[in-house]
């Protein structure tokens, strides 16, 4: 498929990038709208039945929406981090995805909105897509959402939750003036609001993983390694969907994708290898300790109820596969690449889930673990949550024409 | 004046009047308990067992976790040492639940005695407010007595064995200290740090 | 209170704190902290009433805020209870403002009556109600049948008692008053009646005692009464001399769990281990002397097996008793009859415990003065159940533990002033009266019954001794809370007319005709006194503390009004009745001042002077406590009870082994064959006699040993769970000859092998939206049997099985 991509004519260009092959809206772009109607559908009678609607209990206050939360601000820092670490360790071929093509048009001196930048603008619209969802996931698990607005009447400084509100609306606004800054071509303040936006997503990262990390009630998450895991998992996430999602969009489309993409979207795979290895590294050295600690958490996970999921999606689905995939490089095509990546997701919701939940179900006092089993409901708004990223990136991919800022400076118009 | 409780599990039948007692007293719809006896066991194998029930609350704690991540200040200690929740605040997140080591907060799911009343009950106290829904309830020690001078949470008045005891940590004499050293009264999960001011005395 | 007052108070109650926390005694600390916390648009008063929730009747101060109840206390005058109450007065609010309570008068409009039929209940007025019962108690009446006009009784209070059951009961001309004593605990009062005579609940002095065990039952979860048991139970453990608490039962129950030891043993088998332990007791020479007496001989003792002449000749060549007793009566009848066999090796067989643990347990019992061996209904409702209770009651007799300082007592009851209205009898009451009794009460068959509740079904169904026209029962829930449910719901289908007097739509209104609604107890005036527990006798009061919430009439009140309508010398009787209040201020005014009564709702009497029924003798044909028991001889003879009769009525025993304490073989329903597991179903302190169903603050927390509730488990043992391949959470299907429940297993260490657990109180079909469809009825799954002596109905012979689902 690799191959086939890149012989592509340029008569697949008339097509228009978006929502389907010849104004037709595509099947994938019916399905997502089904899941965000399924969605809207489960946070109107949310929102009117309230909490009650929820499978949250005292045991386990924290519902699959924080886990899907979670799982999606860290994929949102994950694609900037991934989108920006090439520039700022001077990768040439990472460099692409952000930097060169804007390079381009501001040596020629004029401010063409439209001359090509491979890969940014649809990162950094991704980020932003994929945060706002998950800030939607997490608004339903907020009692009384309006009342967030203390968070600024009375701060409480030591609050990770605080901090990790107060990082990631700077980051969300940073990415809000990358992608104008994009839009207008304008190098200098892409290169600013992008460095800010880098390091806020560190620093949001770090906020996230403190959420969790500083709870000494819950052994499985706290601790200074749950930050850490938090960057290693966005960079990992953020590389899977970033890959899976420009594929996809070229694929979905039809268009042909330029040979300056394929590159970097197979130089992305690349990179995953590492990071991959980075996660399984520290992965691993977690599940050494579960078997030296043996605490009723570390043997849920190992051996017990949540065992299925740990081995099956977090570790062997999530991390081994792809990882096997990747580095073998008959099978790093682009499929394999959609494999893997798509392998990663699943897992990485997982490994999500298995964090916020199981980490919560551990009972002081000796007593059984407790239990939680989303409702129909909440599983509902979750599949919702994916039809909203789904169709927002769709529209955003119709209006905004990533292609052709991804057309690439070795490409004419 | 930091005040401490302390539970004597030798005393205590684990008739959970306290817990009926307390969402008499303050309004606890279904749901919503204050304070819970825990069966703690068995232990050992038939013949041979052993069980604790152990009323458990908010231990009030010193150094409390809850009050350190609630993001807008909604939860806080007293002078007196009493961790009181302000629910005009409270935007309901649930991180004071998740953080605290004793599962001493409870979740206000549904508005107040919805869930199982058509109407609002008519025993409800005048004296202590309805928690607003998606807000957190947790014990204060009956802040409404204490703060008229009524040094008897309603636990207490309603514990038929005499199993609980409030006091001043602060006053070498109060019943409370004497209790501890003289009955070895400990707290629960010390490992956790967070200085708990509810105290137990272990039978045998 | 006036408000004045309340501000004072406060002032007190804040210098008070300010002197220091908790400094005072508790009932010091009771008396001023006196509340006062409304805001000043609100009016707050103090009320008295008294919970209905056991026979403690533990008086209450209700506290009343704008008119309505908010909260629960114990009365701090109240030397019984030391100022407190228990876990269950706290539910009195959610029963007064239940709302599923019936609101007013009700007729059934379908005729045909069975469990789950529409009775189709329409509201009717008060005069149409009370017309139709009194009229067809009128025409019963006309017709010479006022006999089968069947009152039942369920949980009661004095003034009912003197209005309803007897007065009402005796001038219409009823005999057939039959009460839910008979499946309370008469055989722990029949038990213990056969050594002491007294035929009630025991009365202890607890506070002294150092050593308990008990005997097949919870004090802590249900007995009577709970307030002051488990009050005196703080205080026991918080002393020096901390109390030592042996629980035996083959379920590992909340007091065992608080116990020190927990001996679980095989059901049915208390007398075995007792006797085992009086055996020990006595040839180890632990018994007391004062008390018993001792031998006149230094070479006499008690050795297994041997027989201990009851003479001996002394050095003069004088025929002296071997052995003289002080208080006490046939101790070496005893032993020759049956305790010299009685060994521990013996015991251990049958009860399952090591023979060693038998020695140990008898020598702390006996070493550790005061003791007391205490059972319950676990020993005592099955049948021999009384002989089960006698084997354990007459340890206390043995190590002396019987009128002494941390023993047994006998404490006096109320002095009510006498009914100044005269019972007025003409001929057809005379007449009626002197049928026989449905329940068959004092016959061969029930020697010493004060009534056979769970006769009843049999006698209605077939009609015997004649057919029942009519019952009139208030405050029951038969066809619920006794055994063998199927056959309850037969009979009352047959009975033409039933009157149920209630505040709640229970199973048995089901199959009313005609509901007369109750208020509940806050509603109320009452007067009652509780069960006999320590030295203090007290008499207890409720006012109205709010306003009827409904159209409804209080029991006595509707005795009042029947009897008006019903007219003749039944009217004549009450006439002079004008109020309840009236009335009581006449009963209760011998005893204090009415105003004292307003102030304090409670009045104590002197307490009991210990040693007073040692010094003036027992009310035993000897005059003494008996091991060898004279009171059960004079007993069957004057019923002419023969050893043929005996048998019928399940007692193995034949000739002096009758009339001593001894081990009866357990008697059960069904065969082990096909139900291998023994149904042991227990109530959890929040079961306030059946009576919590419809409160969430009891349904939510009903189980605390499983941290659970709105739910009934069928409790087994991992191994027997694992034998029949059922695991924790597993629905379970477990049946009997007489019926089947599915409810979820637990499997739990705490359970005899032999035994399958339930918990009582669940498995409403009606009663409210938080009872109905709860949990199971383990009541569905007995069989009728009885422990004969006493008429009590057995609750622990039915044999299970168990299957997965």
């Amino acid at each position: 498929m690799t191959t086939n991509t890149q012989l592509k004519t340029t008569t697949t260009v008339k097509s228009t990038p978006g929502l389907g092959i010849g104004g037709t809206p595509s099947l994938w772009f019916i399905l997502f709208a089904i899941m965000a109607a399924v969605g809207i559908y489960a946070a109107g009678t949310i929102l009117v039945q309230g909490h009650s609607a929820l499978a949250s209990t005292n045991a386990v206050p924290w519902n699959i929406f924080v886990s899907a939360y979670l799982f999606f601000v860290v994929i949102a820092s994950g694609i900037c981090i991934v989108s920006s670490l090439g520039h700022l360790l001077g990768l040439e071929q990472f460099e692409t995805i952000a930097w060169r093509a804007i390079t381009h048009t501001t040596d020629s001196g004029r401010r063409e909105r439209l001359r090509p930048e491979v890969i940014g603008l649809r990162a950094v619209t991704l980020s932003i897509i994929i945060l706002l969802v998950g800030m939607a996931g997490i608004l339903l698990d907020i009692g009384r959402p309006l009342m967030m607005i203390n968070m600024l009447l009375s701060p409480n400084l030591t609050s990770p939750m605080f901090w990790m509100g107060a990082a990631y609306s700077i980051y969300v606004l940073f990415l809000i003036l990358e992608f104008f800054a994009i839009r207008r071509g304008d190098h200098k303040a892409v290169l600013r609001w992008a460095t800010l936006s880098l390091i806020t997503a560190f620093f949001a990262l770090g906020t996230l993983g403190a959420l969790f990390g500083m709870l000494y009630s819950k052994p499985m998450w706290f601790g200074a390694f749950t930050p850490i895991y938090m960057v290693a998992t966005a960079i990992v996430s953020g590389l899977a969907v970033l890959s899976l999602f420009i594929i996809m969009s070229y694929q979905a489309t039809g268009s042909k994708m330029p040979s300056s993409v394929a590159h970097v979207v197979s130089e992305l795979g690349k990179v995953q290898i590492f990071a991959l290895l980075g996660l399984i590294f520290m992965v691993f050295w977690r599940i050494i300790s579960y078997f030296y600690g043996s605490n009723p958490d570390q043997l849920m996970m190992i051996s017990g109820d949540y065992a299925f999921s740990f081995w099956t999606f977090e570790v062997i689905a999530g991390l081994v596969i792809p990882l096997v995939i990747l580095a073998n490089k008959s099978t790093r095509t682009q499929t394999g690449i959609i494999v893997a990546s798509a392998l990663i997701v699943i897992g990485m919701f997982a490994a999500r889930t298995n964090f916020v939940i199981g980490g919560q179900l551990i009972r002081p006092f000796e007593q059984p673990i407790a239990i939680y089993t989303p409702t129909t409901l909440e599983n509902m708004y979750v599949i919702g949550l994916f039809g909203f990223a789904g169709v927002l990136y769709m529209l955003a991919n119709k209006y905004l024409n990533f292609e052709k800022y991804e057309q690439g400076y070795n490409h004419e118009r | 004046m930091r005040l401490a409780m302390v539970i004597d599990l030798d005393k205590c039948t684990a008739c959970q009047a306290c817990t009926i007692a307390c969402c008499v007293e303050n309004n606890l719809p279904k749901g919503i308990e204050r304070t819970r006896v825990y069966p703690v066991g068995p232990r050992g194998k038939y013949p041979n067992i052993s069980m604790q029930l152990i009323p458990i609350g908010c231990m009030q704690c010193d150094n409390p976790p809850c009050v350190k991540v609630c993001p807008v200040k909604a939860t806080y200690k007293r002078e007196d040492g009493i961790v009181v929740q302000d629910n005009k605040k409270c935007m309901g997140c649930k991180y004071c639940m998740t953080a605290c080591p004793y599962e001493a907060r409870s979740f206000n799911k549904y508005k107040p005695f919805t869930a199982e009343y058509d109407k609002l009950p008519e025993f409800i106290n005048p004296d202590v407010d309805l928690r607003p829904r998606n807000t957190i309830d947790k014990c204060n020690f009956c802040q409404h007595r204490i703060d008229k001078g009524i040094y008897e949470p309603a636990c207490i008045r309603a514990c038929a064995s005499n199993a609980r005891y409030l006091g001043d940590l602060n006053d070498p004499n109060s019943e409370v200290n004497k209790l501890i050293t003289g009955k070895h009264a400990r707290p629960l999960l010390p490992e956790k740090n967070t200085k708990p001011k509810v105290f137990y005395v272990w039978d045998k | 209170m006036k408000r004045r007052t309340f501000l004072k108070t406060t002032a007190v109650a804040g210098a008070f704190a300010a002197a220091g926390i908790g400094s005072a005694s508790p009932v010091l600390k009771n008396l001023i902290k006196t509340e006062a916390l409304a805001g000043p648009s609100q009016t707050e008063e103090w009320k008295h009433s008294f919970c209905t929730g056991c026979v403690g009747w533990c008086p209450l101060r209700v506290r009343v805020v704008n008119g309505k109840a908010v909260r629960i206390e114990g009365n701090p005058h109240s030397l019984v209870n030391d100022g407190k109450a228990c876990v269950r007065s706290h539910l009195v609010l959610q029963q007064l403002y239940d709302p599923d309570r019936i609101k007013g008068p009700m007729k059934r409009t379908n005729p045909e009556k069975g469990k789950g039929i529409d009775p189709k209940f329409v509201p009717v007025s008060w005069d149409e109600a009370l017309d139709t019962v009194a009229g067809k108690m009128k025409e019963l009446r006309n017709k010479e049948q006022a006999h089968k006009v069947v009152l039942n009784r369920g949980r009661y209070n004095t003034l009912d008692v003197h209005l309803l059951y007897d007065k009402f009961c005796k001038v219409y001309g009823t005999p057939n008053n039959i009460s839910h004593s008979a499946i309370c605990a008469e055989a722990t009062k029949q038990g213990r009646w056969m050594a002491d005579g007294v035929f009630d609940y025991v009365g202890c002095d607890y506070e002294k005692i150092n050593y308990i065990i008990c005997f097949g039952n919870s004090p802590l979860e249900a007995h009577r009464p709970t307030t002051r048991l488990v009050n005196v139970f703080g205080k026991i453990r918080d002393r020096a001399n901390r109390v030592k608490i042996v629980v035996v039962d083959p379920r590992f129950s909340v007091t065992a769990a608080k116990a020190d030891k927990w001996i679980p043993i095989n059901p049915g088998t208390d007398g075995a281990l007792a006797c085992a332990m009086a055996h020990i007791i006595l040839t180890e020479g632990l018994w007391d002397k004062e008390f018993v007496g001792d031998f006149n001989s230094t070479e006499l003792q008690f050795i297994t097996g041997k027989t201990i002449p009851e003479t001996i000749t002394d050095e003069t060549g004088e025929e002296i008793p071997a052995f003289t007793e002080n208080y006490t009566y046939g101790l070496l009848k005893w032993w020759n009859t049956y305790l010299k066999n009685a060994a521990p090796a013996w015991a251990a067989k049958i009860t399952g415990i090591p023979e060693e643990d038998i020695y140990k347990l008898a020598k702390e019992f006996a070493a550790t003065r005061p003791a007391y061996a205490w059972s319950g209904r676990g020993t005592a409702m099955r049948p021999n159940g009384s002989y089960c209770t006698n084997a354990v009651y007459v340890l206390n007799g043995l190590v002396g533990s019987i009128d002494t300082d941390g023993g047994i007592i006998y404490p006096s009851g109320s002095s009510y002033a006498p009914d100044p209205f005269p019972e007025v009898m003409d001929d057809i009451a005379d007449k009626c009266r002197k049928q026989p009794r449905i329940d068959y009460r004092r016959s061969k068959q029930f020697p010493n019954a004060g009534v056979v509740t769970g006769r009843l079904p049999e006698s209605i169904l077939k009609e015997d001794p004649y057919k029942v026209e009519m019952i009139l029962a208030y405050f029951n829930n038969f066809n619920f809370s006794c055994p063998n449910t199927a056959p309850w719901h037969e009979a009352l289908k047959k009975v033409p007319f039933i009157v149920h007097i209630t505040p709640m739509l229970t199973e048995f209104t089901e199959f009313a005709d005609i509901i007369l609604p109750t208020p509940v107890h806050l509603e109320k005036w009452n007067y009652t006194h509780p069960v006999k527990s320590g030295k203090y006798a007290e008499t207890y009061i409720s006012t109205p503390v709010v306003e009827r919430l409904y159209d409804t009439k209080q029991t006595s009140e509707i005795t009042i009004e029947l009897a008006r309508r019903i007219g003749g010398s039944v009217a004549e009787s009450f006439a002079g009745i004008q109020s309840l209040e009236q009335y009581m201020k006449i009963r209760l005014g011998e005893m204090q001042s009415w105003d004292d009564w307003m102030k304090k709702g409670i009045h104590v009497r002197a307490p009991y002077k210990i040693g007073s029924v040692r010094a003036k003798g027992f009310s035993t044909p000897t005059g003494k406590f008996e091991f060898y028991s004279e009171t059960l001889k004079k007993l069957l003879s004057e019923r002419d009870v023969t050893e043929a009769d005996l048998k019928n009525i399940k007692i193995d025993a034949t000739g002096d082994l009758v009339y001593v304490p001894h081990f009866e073989e357990p008697k059960y329903l069904g065969a082990s064959e096909k139900y291998p597991l023994v149904l042991i179903s227990y109530k959890a302190a929040l079961s306030t006699e059946g009576r919590s169903g419809n409160n969430p603050w009891a349904q939510d927390r009903y189980l605390v040993m499983y941290g659970a509730g709105n739910t009934t488990f069928a409790e087994l043992n991992p191994e027997t769970a694992a034998k029949y391949g059922i695991r924790d959470g597993d629905m379970v299907k477990v049946s009997s000859d007489y019926g089947e429940v599915v409810c979820p297993a637990k499997v739990f260490e705490g359970i005899h092998p032999g035994i399958i657990a339930m918990v009582y109180g669940q498995g409403h079909w009606s009663y409210g939206r938080f009872a109905r469809g709860i949990g199971v009825n383990p009541n569905d799954l007995k069989g009728t049997d009885y422990d004969y002596l006493s008429g009590s109905t057995s609750y622990y012979n039915t044999r299970v099985k168990v299957e997965r689902v």
